[in-house]
C-alpha cells in the first residue's frame, strides 16, 4: 500500500512536471510582449528601457534555458518573482491558498452533504414524483455553468434584497460569520454541479446494487431496510462516487478562477485571473503548479480511500 | 527435485503436446492489506505438472478449493504464476510480452460456470460475439457478421438471437452463447471451468453433446473442470485428480475411475451419488479439510486417508508412473520400490533420481 | 416417515402464480404451483432450467425484486403470509425460513468479511453480542467444513473458492436453526466428497432439529439420497410429484422419463451422444395453451393441445400426481400403449 502510494506520488510529480512544461511553453507562445503590455501606459518609454526590462526578467534567453532556470528555482521552493511587483510568487500563493482551499472545501462539502442524501432518496423512491423532480434538479444542476449561477445570485439578490457581496474579504479567524456570508454564495454556485453529479451517480449505482444478488441475501436474512440500505447498498454504491469526487475536485478548482473574481475573493483563483491579464508568467505558472498538485493529491487520497472501502483492491 | 515427466515414453513417439505445464505454483498472498498483518500465503497450486494433447480432453477434478480454477487461470495466464512454466504449442506462455500474450489469447479461451454474468448486459449477442474478433483484429464488419451467424448455427441457435440481449436467454442457451463466444477466434484450447455445472441435466446433455461435436469438427483440446465425475468421465480422455494444490493421480479416465490407485480418488469414486443408491447416505471422507496455507507434512492427504501408514506423515510421495497413469501415494511408491529391489539401496524411498518416474 | 405425513404441513403453496415486469410487458414465470412441506420432511424440486423453481422459492419469502405474486397463496405454519407486512416477513426470514441462494459467487457482499455477514442474522434474531456472534460464526464455518475457520472468518468473499462461498451461504442459512431451509442448488459448486459432507450435515441437522428441507437440485443422485418426496417442474408448473423412490424408478410423465435418461451415468458410452431432450422450453411469451411439454414430447397427440389437469393416481400403492392425460388409467387404451411401445 505504502509502496503503491509512493509510486503514485512519483507518477503524480511527473505529470505535474509535464503540465508545468506545457503551460510554460504555451504562455511564451501567447502573442503580445509582456514588457510592452506592462509599460504600455507609461508615456515616453524608450526602446532601451524595454530591452533593459526584458533582460531583467530573463525574457531574452531561449525558452528552454528560461525553463531550466525556473525549474531550478522551483525545486528549491522558489517559484520566482512576480512581473508586476517583484514580490515572491511562493509567498503570494501561500498567502492566498488558504482562501481558495476554504472555498473549494465548502463547495465540495456542500456537494457531498446534499448530493448523497438526494441521490439516496432518489434511488429509494425510484420512479416516484419526488424522484422525477430530484432527477430534473440534477440535470439542471449539471448543465448550468457556475459563473452564470453566480451572476444570477448577485443580480437577483441585489434586485430583491439590495444585497451585494462584500468587497473586502475577512478571514474565518477574524470574523467567521462575516466570512461565511461572503463565501456561501460562491460555494453554492461552485458546489451545485458537484452536488448534481454526485446525486445522479449515487442514484444509478445504488439502483444497480439494490438489484444485485447479495442484497437479496441480506434481505433473506431478515435484515431491516435500514441495514440493507446503509450498511450494504450504501457502501457498495459509494465506490463509483469516489472516482467522481476526485474529478469534481478538479472542476471546483477550475471554477474558483472565475467565481473568486466575481465575488472579489482574494484567493488563488482571482490571483491567476489577474496574472493572466497582466502576462505575469511566474505567477500563472506558480498557480498552475499548486492547482495541479492539489488535484493530484486529492486523487491520491481517493485511491487510498478505495483500498479502505473495497477489500478486493490491493496494491 | 525435478518435475515428474508425464507419459515420458509416449511423448517421444507422438508429436508435441499442445499444453505442457511444469511444476506450476501459485501462492496467494493474504492479509497484509490495508492495516492488517500478513499471514502465510494460500498455496492454491503447489507444484503441478500435466500435458494436454491436441484434440484431447483433460478432465480436472478435486476437492473444492483444491486449486482447479486457479490452475485453469494459470494456464491462460489470467493470473501470474508464482513459479513454474507453461508452454502452449511450444511457446513459453509465462515469458510472453503483453502483445504476444494477446495474440496467443485468441488461441485459448475460457468458458465459465455462469455465462450470463460474464456478458455485458448492455451488449447484444452480436456485440458479445464480435468483441473478441475486434480485439484480435479479425476480418471486416461483413465477415465478422457472417462468422457470428456461422457460430450460432454451430451451437444450434437461430440467427435472430444476434439482436437480443444476454438476459433474454435461458441458462442453457446462454451457455451455448458462451461456447460460441469462446469459438469466435478459432482457439486450440478451451478451458471449461464448471461450464455445465449450473445447467439442468437435459440442457447439460445438449451442451455436452455440443462440446463434443465441436471438438470433433474443429480438433479442439479441452481442459474440462467439473465436479460431477460421471460428466468428467463422459467428456475426458484423461483425468487429473487434484488434492490441496497438488496432483494426486492422473490417468486414462475409465481406468482411473474403475481402478483408482490413490486413496483420495477412491474416496471420490465412492462418493459419486447415483439415483440407484436411493436413500443410502454416502460415507464422506473423515476429518477436516486441511488449511491450504499450512498444508499437512508428508502426503497432503494423510490427515484424512483411511490407508495411511508409516511414511505418510513425514515423507512426501512423488508422482510416479503406475500402469497407464501416474499417482502420488506411498502405497504405490512402496510397490514400485519392491519391484525394483535389485536396484542399488540408495535408490529407494527418497526418489531423488529424475529417471525414477519413467523407469517405474 | 408415515407419521410425518400425518402432521400438519409447515408450508403450503397453493396455486401460486408469479409475474415479472419486463420493461413494458409482464411475463408469468410461475403459473399454478402446488407444493406442501411438512416438518422434518425433505422435498426435492427438480426440473428444466427456467421452469420457475427458484422463483417459487423466492416467492415464499417475497424476495421477488421486480416480480410479484399474482395469484394463489403461501401459508406458513397455518397463517397466510401472501399479504403479510414487511415486519412479519422480516421476523420469518432468516429465522424460521432460511434460504441458500443459487449463485454463491454473487450472493455475498464483496465489501464485508464473511464473519461479519454471518454475524448479522445472529445479532438480529438471537440478539447475540458481537463476540458471541463471531464465535458462533467460526463454529458454523467449521460445521460446513471450511478449513481453518478461525482465520477464514475474516476472509472476504473474493478470497474463497466457489465451493467455499457456497458453504458460507449454507452456514448462514443454518445460523438461526430455522424450521424450514430452502436450498437452491446448494451443492452445484461442490465436489462429491464435500457434497456428501454437506448433505450429511443437513441430514444430521434434520435429525437434531427437525428442520424441513426444500431442496432445489438437478442432481438426481442427490434427490435419491436425500428426498422423501420429489416435485418435478416444467415451464412454470408441476408436471409430476410423488415419493422420491417411486418417481425416480417409475416416472409417469414423459418429461420426467426423458429427464432421467439424460443423466450421465458411470457406464454411459463415451463415444455416443448423450440422450438429450431435443428442442428447448418454450419462451414465457409463447407458452402453448395445452400441455407445455407438447413441443418436445415424443407422445404428443391431439388431446395434448387441451389444457392438462393434474391426474391423481395410485402407483404401486402410493399417491402420484401427474399432469398428463395419458397417465389417467381411464385413457390407457390399447392405442396409447401401442404408440408408447413404438417409441420405445
Ligand atoms: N484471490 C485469492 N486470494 C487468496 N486466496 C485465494 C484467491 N483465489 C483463490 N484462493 C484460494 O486458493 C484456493 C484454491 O482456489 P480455487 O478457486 O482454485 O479452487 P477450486 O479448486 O476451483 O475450488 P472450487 O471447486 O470450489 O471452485 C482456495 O483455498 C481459495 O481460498
Ligand atoms: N427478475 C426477473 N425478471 C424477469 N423474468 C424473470 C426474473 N427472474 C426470473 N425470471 C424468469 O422466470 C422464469 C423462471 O426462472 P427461475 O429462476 O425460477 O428458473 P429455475 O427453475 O430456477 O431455473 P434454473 O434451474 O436455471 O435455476 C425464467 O424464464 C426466468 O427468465
Ligand atoms: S500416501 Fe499414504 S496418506 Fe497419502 S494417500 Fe497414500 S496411503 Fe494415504
Ligand atoms: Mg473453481
Ligand atoms: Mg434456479
Amino acid at each position: 500500500m505504502i509502496a503503491y502510494a509512493a509510486r503514485r506520488f512519483v507518477y503524480g510529480l511527473l505529470v505535474l512536471l509535464i503540465v508545468t512544461a506545457m503551460v510554460f511553453i504555451t504562455l511564451r507562445a501567447i502573442p503580445g510582449d509582456v514588457v510592452r503590455v506592462q509599460l504600455a501606459d507609461s508615456p515616453g518609454v524608450t526602446e532601451e528601457q524595454i530591452a533593459q526590462r526584458t533582460a531583467e526578467l530573463g525574457l531574452d534567453q531561449p525558452v528552454y534555458s528560461q525553463f531550466f532556470v525556473f525549474m531550478g528555482g522551483a525545486l528549491r521552493g522558489d517559484l520566482g518573482t512576480s512581473f508586476q511587483d517583484n514580490a515572491s510568487v511562493t509567498a503570494e500563493i501561500l498567502h492566498r491558498l488558504p482562501i481558495t482551499l476554504e472555498l473549494g472545501f465548502l463547495a465540495i462539502l456542500l456537494g457531498v452533504l446534499l448530493g448523497l442524501p438526494l441521490g439516496l432518496i432518489s434511488a429509494i423512491r425510484k420512479n416516484t414524483l419526488l424522484d422525477q423532480f430530484l432527477r430534473l434538479v440534477s440535470v439542471v444542476g449539471i448543465s448550468i455553468p457556475n459563473f452564470w449561477l453566480a451572476l444570477l445570485f448577485i443580480t437577483y439578490l441585489s434586485l430583491w434584497f439590495q444585497w451585494s457581496p462584500p468587497l473586502v474579504y475577512v478571514g474565518p479567524f477574524e470574523d467567521l460569520s462575516q466570512n461565511l456570508v461572503h463565501m456561501t454564495l460562491p460555494a453554492i454556485a461552485l458546489g451545485t454541479a458537484a452536488m448534481a453529479s454526485i446525486s445522479r451517480m449515487l442514484r444509478s449505482s445504488m439502483l444497480e446494487v439494490m438489484g444485485s444478488n447479495f442484497i437479496r441475501t441480506v434481505r433473506a436474512r431478515g435484515a431491516s431496510e435500514w441495514n440493507v440500505i446503509f450498511k450494504h447498498a450504501g457502501r457498495n454504491s459509494t465506490i463509483p462516487v469516489f472516482t467522481l469526487l476526485g474529478l469534481q475536485v478538479g472542476a471546483v478548482l477550475g471554477g474558483t478562477v472565475i467565481l473568486e473574481s466575481i465575488f472579489s475573493i482574494p484567493g488563488m483563483g482571482s490571483l491567476i485571473f489577474e496574472s493572466v491579464q497582466f502576462r505575469d508568467y511566474p505567477m500563472v505558472l506558480g498557480c498552475v503548479i499548486f492547482y495541479g498538485g492539489l488535484f493530484i493529491m486529492v486523487n491520491l487520497l481517493v485511491d487510498v480511500a478505495y483500498a479502505a472501502i473495497d477489500p478486493r483492491i490491493r496494491y | 527435485m525435478t518435475a515428474p515427466t508425464l507419459n515420458g515414453v509416449e511423448r517421444e513417439v507422438t508429436n508435441r503436446p499442445l499444453v505442457e505445464a511444469t511444476d506450476l505454483v501459485k501462492h496467494f498472498e493474504v492479509g497484509g492489506g490495508f492495516l492488517s498483518a500478513k499471514r502465510p500465503p494460500v498455496r492454491a497450486v503447489d507444484g503441478v505438472s500435466f500435458t494436454i494433447n491436441r484434440g484431447e480432453t483433460l478432465g480436472l477434478v478435486g476437492e473444492s478449493g483444491s486449486g482447479k480454477s486457479t490452475l485453469g487461470r494459470l494456464v491462460l495466464r489470467l493470473i501470474e504464476a508464482t513459479s513454474g512454466s507453461v508452454t502452449f504449442d511450444g511457446q513459453d506462455v509465462l515469458a510472453l510480452k503483453n502483445k504476444e500474450l494477446i495474440a496467443l489469447r485468441s488461441r485459448m479461451q475460457l468458458i465459465f460456470q455462469d455465462p450470463v454474468s460474464s456478458f455485458n448486459p448492455r451488449m447484444t449477442i452480436e456485440q458479445v460475439l464480435t468483441e473478441p474478433m475486434l480485439v484480435h483484429g479479425v476480418g471486416d464488419a461483413a465477415s465478422r457478421k457472417a462468422r457470428c451467424r456461422e457460430l450460432l448455427d454451430l451451437v444450434s441457435l437461430p440467427s435472430t438471437a444476434l439482436a437480443r440481449y444476454p438476459h433474454q436467454f435461458s441458462g442453457g442457451q446462454a451457455q451455448r452463447i458462451g461456447i460460441a463466444r469462446a469459438l469466435t477466434t478459432n482457439p486450440d484450447l478451451i478451458v471449461c471451468d464448471e461450464a455445465v455445472s449450473a445447467l439442468d441435466v437435459s440442457v447439460q446433455a445438449q451442451v455436452l453433446n455440443l462440446l463434443k461435436d465441436v471438438q470433433k469438427e474443429l480438433g479442439l483440446s479441452y481442459l474440462f473442470i467439473a465436479h460431477d465425475l460421471n460428466v468428467v468421465r463422459y467428456m475426458s480422455d484423461r483425468i487429473c485428480v487434484m488434492y490441496l494444490g497438488r496432483l494426486a493421480e492422473e490417468g486414462p479416465s475409465d481406468i482411473l475411475l474403475n481402478e483408482p490407485l490413490h486413496p483420495y480418488t477412491e474416496a471420490l469414486v465412492d462418493a459419486i451419488p447415483s439415483s440407484d443408491t436411493i436413500g443410502r447416505a454416502r460415507e464422506p471422507l473423515a476429518g477436516e479439510i486441511p488449511n491450504p496455507s499450512a498444508p499437512p507434512s508428508g502426503c497432503r492427504f494423510h490427515t484424512r486417508c483411511p490407508k495411511r501408514f508409516e511414511p505418510c506423515d513425514h515423507l512426501e510421495p512423488e508422482l510416479i508412473t503406475v500402469g497407464a497413469g501416474n499417482v502420488s501415494c506411498h502405497l504405490h511408491t512402496e510397490q514400485a520400490a519392491l519391484h525394483r529391489h535389485q536396484d542399488p539401496p540408495e535408490h529407494s524411498l527418497h526418489g531423488e533420481d529424475p529417471q525414477e518416474g519413467a523407469t517405474a | 416417515m408415515t407419521s410425518r405425513h400425518d402432521s400438519a404441513p409447515l408450508l403450503v403453496i397453493d396455486d401460486l402464480h408469479v409475474e415479472f415486469d419486463t420493461g413494458g410487458s409482464t411475463v408469468e414465470a410461475v403459473s399454478g404451483v402446488d407444493l406442501e412441506i411438512r416438518a422434518g420432511e425433505t422435498v426435492a424440486v427438480v426440473g428444466e432450467s427456467g421452469s420457475g423453481k427458484s422463483v417459487t422459492a423466492m416467492a415464499v419469502l417475497q424476495l421477488l425484486g421486480n416480480g410479484r405474486i399474482s395469484g394463489g397463496s403461501v401459508t406458513w405454519d397455518g397463517t397466510d403470509i401472501t399479504h403479510a407486512s414487511n415486519k412479519k416477513l422480516r421476523s420469518i426470514r432468516g429465522n424460521d425460513i432460511a434460504v441458500v441462494f443459487q449463485d454463491p459467487m454473487t450472493s455475498l457482499d464483496p465489501l464485508y468479511s464473511i464473519g461479519n455477514q454471518l454475524s448479522e442474522a445472529l445479532r438480529l434474531h438471537q440478539r447475540m453480542s458481537r463476540k458471541q456472534a463471531r464465535e458462533r460464526a467460526i463454529e458454523l464455518l467449521g460445521m460446513v467444513g471450511i478449513p481453518d475457520p478461525a482465520h477464514k472468518v475474516d476472509a472476504y468473499p473474493h478470497q474463497l473458492s466457489g465451493g467455499q462461498r457456497q458453504r458460507v451461504m449454507i452456514a448462514g442459512a443454518l445460523a438461526c436453526t430455522p424450521r424450514l431451509m430452502i436450498a437452491d442448488e446448494p451443492t452445484t459448486a461442490l465436489d462429491v466428497t464435500v457434497e456428501a459432507q454437506v448433505l450429511n450435515l443437513m441430514r444430521d441437522l434434520q435429525r437434531e432439529t427437525g428442520v424441513a428441507l426444500m431442496l432445489i437440485t438437478h442432481d438426481m443422485g442427490v434427490v435419491g439420497e436425500m428426498a422423501d418426496r420429489v416435485v418435478v417442474f416444467y415451464a412454470g408448473y408441476v408436471v409430476e410429484s410423488g415419493l422420491a423412490d417411486d418417481v425416480l424408478n417409475h416416472p409417469q410423465h414423459p418429461y420426467t422419463q426423458a429427464l432421467l435418461t439424460a443423466i450421465p451415468r458411470r457406464d454411459t458410452p463415451r463415444d455416443e451422444p448423450m440422450p438429450a431432450i431435443p428442442g428447448t422450453v418454450p419462451g414465457l411469451h409463447e407458452m402453448p395453451a395445452g400441455c407445455r411439454f407438447i413441443t418436445r414430447c415424443p407422445y404428443a397427440a391431439e388431446r395434448c393441445s387441451e389444457p392438462q389437469e393434474i391426474v391423481r393416481l395410485e402407483v404401486a400403492g402410493k399417491q402420484r400426481d401427474v399432469r398428463c392425460w395419458r397417465a389417467d388409467p381411464a385413457h390407457r387404451t390399447s392405442a396409447t400403449i401401442e404408440s408408447e411401445l413404438e417409441v420405445l
